[in-house]
């Protein structure tokens, strides 16, 4: 007696993901904007205070937080007089000040010391407004990291917003007729629509469907379609820039406090200086990373196009390649279709996808030096599996691009196919 | 524990696209249910987290203890029923009793051939793959169970072999 059978997967509502994102940008905005936006706006403004001699009633270093999250600042109190009246103010700078340390906040202290005679600044409109420092803080600077955190919570909620589009354009189209209908941690029933017998002939799926077409370019023939790569060039340069922003923002962050912060005695600051040396490291290679990309906007990659949106198993479509324009060339060109198992799947909390290519094939091999065009009939075998793609397990077709550039970083683009299951009118009945 | 019986007109386990699955069920259960349910449903096996899609469900409401009934399902196109490296994707009728864990199931194999569409284990092109040379030993053993002659699961659980 077997179990009903269940899943493994889970789904994560973009709904969340879209929340868990705005968390991230509100919360960087709203540092960013009380922090330093605000009091840079003031600074500026009290540009036109009126400079007022004041007493210091009391000065000492006061404290805020507990344990790990305990900072020192120092609590000025000062006195002054406008037009015969008498104001107090403890507003000692515009901008928050914090030490992890009480020698900072004592020398302003002793620098204030009660009793002492100093200059203010007065709003003239308002003259219960003052401020004993108006100038900027260098510590503010390290509120910009709070800018980190917008571009990622938007960035986030970017790539939420443009996937659910794209999923739902997908779904529009009919471009899941033989993806999952559902896909549940329990089975329940589902109604059952069986597909029509064209549902697999070439009409049945439109050019814009099935391959990602470039529909900016110029009108080509009648079903032939400019295929777009998986990731763009510009993508992936912009998607690595951001992530070694993160990254080394965030390291940058914890060595400035390991080396630089007072608290820490001499033997820490070695320690945490070594075991900050592969974060580092990688926080470097990010940053190569990102330069070759960069350096690989400036290649010429040959523009693939295709004599149909999708091709059925045992069917055939002919394919096109251009490299035009470009700073670079490539010495040395590959273009394969291959087709992959990819089966993702998770240890503990952490996701893994592994892949293996089952069936690779060669359309071109060459050192085209200069511009090359060329084109070759592709052949998708009738034997094998059709495209098909669930959460966790998928058969995904796809043309790649190898390019080899001398003394600039290679590339290898990938351009992914859609084959169909086999046309019914080829599919004889079970005697 | 209820008994419950799955069984195809000829005991057929190979199907082709759209093709017609029917045959019996049959059940004698232990105590009242509120529900049997016959789901036509594929899945996958291997190295992935499972996928699982419920493509169409006959339910019979408070059914007596025992009885039988017949099914009929149109099967849908696609996805053909496959074996690789890392995945393998299987079709089959469940039978399940609601409530509770009891349930029984039947696979069977969905592609234009109605036998499994076998992925080459390396890269290459299929034409060219001997597979009688292939060396099964090596194969992780849920795959070296697929690529050996299927007299195997399906027939066993085929009631009509008993």
């Amino acid at each position: 007696m077997a179990r009903a059978i269940s899943s493994k997967s889970s789904t994560t509502p973009a709904g969340c993901l879209i929340l868990f994102f705005s968390i991230f940008a509100i919360t960087g905005l709203a540092v960013f904007i009380s922090q330093f936006l605000i009091p840079c706006v003031q600074m500026l403004r009290a540009r036109s205070w009126t400079p007022t001699p004041c007493l210091i009633k009391s000065s000492a270093v006061a404290s805020r937080g507990s344990g790990k999250d305990l900072s020192f600042y120092p609590d000025v109190w000062y006195s002054y007089s406008v037009g015969g009246q008498n104001y107090d103010s403890t507003r000692f700078s515009f901008f928050k000040l914090s030490f992890n340390n009480t020698g900072d906040p004592q020398a302003v202290v002793n620098y204030f010391p009660p009793g002492a005679s100093a200059t203010c600044y007065v709003n003239p409109n308002d003259p219960n407004e003052a401020v004993l420092i108006r100038g900027f803080q260098p510590k503010a600077w390290s509120q910009l990291m709070s800018l980190l955190f917008v571009a990622i919570g938007v960035g986030g909620i970017l790539w939420q917003v443009l996937s659910v589009r794209a999923a739902k354009r997908n779904e529009a189209l009919g471009r899941k007729s033989w993806q999952p209908k559902q896909v549940s941690a329990a089975p329940s029933p589902v109604t059952s629509t069986p597909l029509p017998a064209d549902a697999f002939s070439r009409e049945a799926f439109p050019a814009s469907i099935n391959l990602k077409a470039d529909s900016a370019s110029t009108p080509l023939p009648a079903g032939e379609i400019v295929l777009k790569p998986t990731a763009t060039p510009a993508g992936t340069a912009c998607g690595l820039t951001l992530i070694t922003l993160f990254w080394n923002g965030i390291v940058g962050v914890f060595l400035w406090q390991a080396i630089f912060g007072a608290q820490n005695p001499g033997f820490m600051r070695v320690f945490i200086g070594l075991f900050m040396i592969p974060f580092v490291l990688v926080g470097v290679v990010l940053i190569f990373a990102v330069i070759s990309s960069y350096a690989g906007l400036f290649v010429a990659r040959p523009t693939l196009t295709a004599s149909a949106a999708s091709v059925p198993l045992g069917g055939s479509f002919d394919l096109r390649w251009d490299t035009k324009g470009g700073l670079v060339r490539a010495q040395k060109l590959t273009i394969n279709i291959e087709a992959r198992e990819e089966a993702q799947y998770t240890r503990g909390t952490d996701t893994y996808t592994d892949r293996n290519v089952f069936y690779t094939r060669e359309i071109f091999d060459g050192t085209p030096g200069g511009e090359v065009n060329g084109q070759s009939t592709l052949a998708i075998p009738a034997e094998l599996m059709h495209s098909f793609e669930a959460k966790s397990n998928k058969i995904l077709w796809a043309l790649k691009v190898r390019g080899e550039v001398a003394r600039w970083p290679d590339f290898e683009d990938e351009y992914r196919l859609t084959v169909t299951p086999l046309p019914l009118t080829n599919v004889t009945t079970t005697p | 524990m209820s008994t419950l019986e799955i069984r195809t007109r000829d005991g057929k386990t190979q199907f082709r696209p759209q093709e017609i699955i029917e045959g019996a069920i049959s059940w004698q259960l232990d105590a009242s249910a509120e529900a049997l349910e016959l789901r036509l449903i594929w899945f996958t096996q291997g190295k992935g987290d499972t996928d699982v899609s419920v493509e169409d469900t006959r339910r019979f409401e408070a059914p007596a203890l025992s009885g039988d009934s017949n099914f009929r399902f149109q099967l849908p196109a696609a996805p053909y029923s496959f074996s690789g490296k890392l995945i393998s994707l299987s079709w089959a009728l469940e039978f399940v009793v609601m409530p509770g864990s009891d349930a029984t199931r039947f696979e069977f194999s969905l592609s234009p051939s109605g036998s499994e569409v076998l992925l080459p284990v390396g890269e290459g092109d299929p034409s060219k793959l001997d597979t009688s040379k292939l060396n099964t030993s090596k194969l992780p053993a849920w795959l070296r169970a697929r690529v050996q002659p299927k007299t195997s699961v399906l027939q066993q659980r085929n009631p009509f072999e008993k």
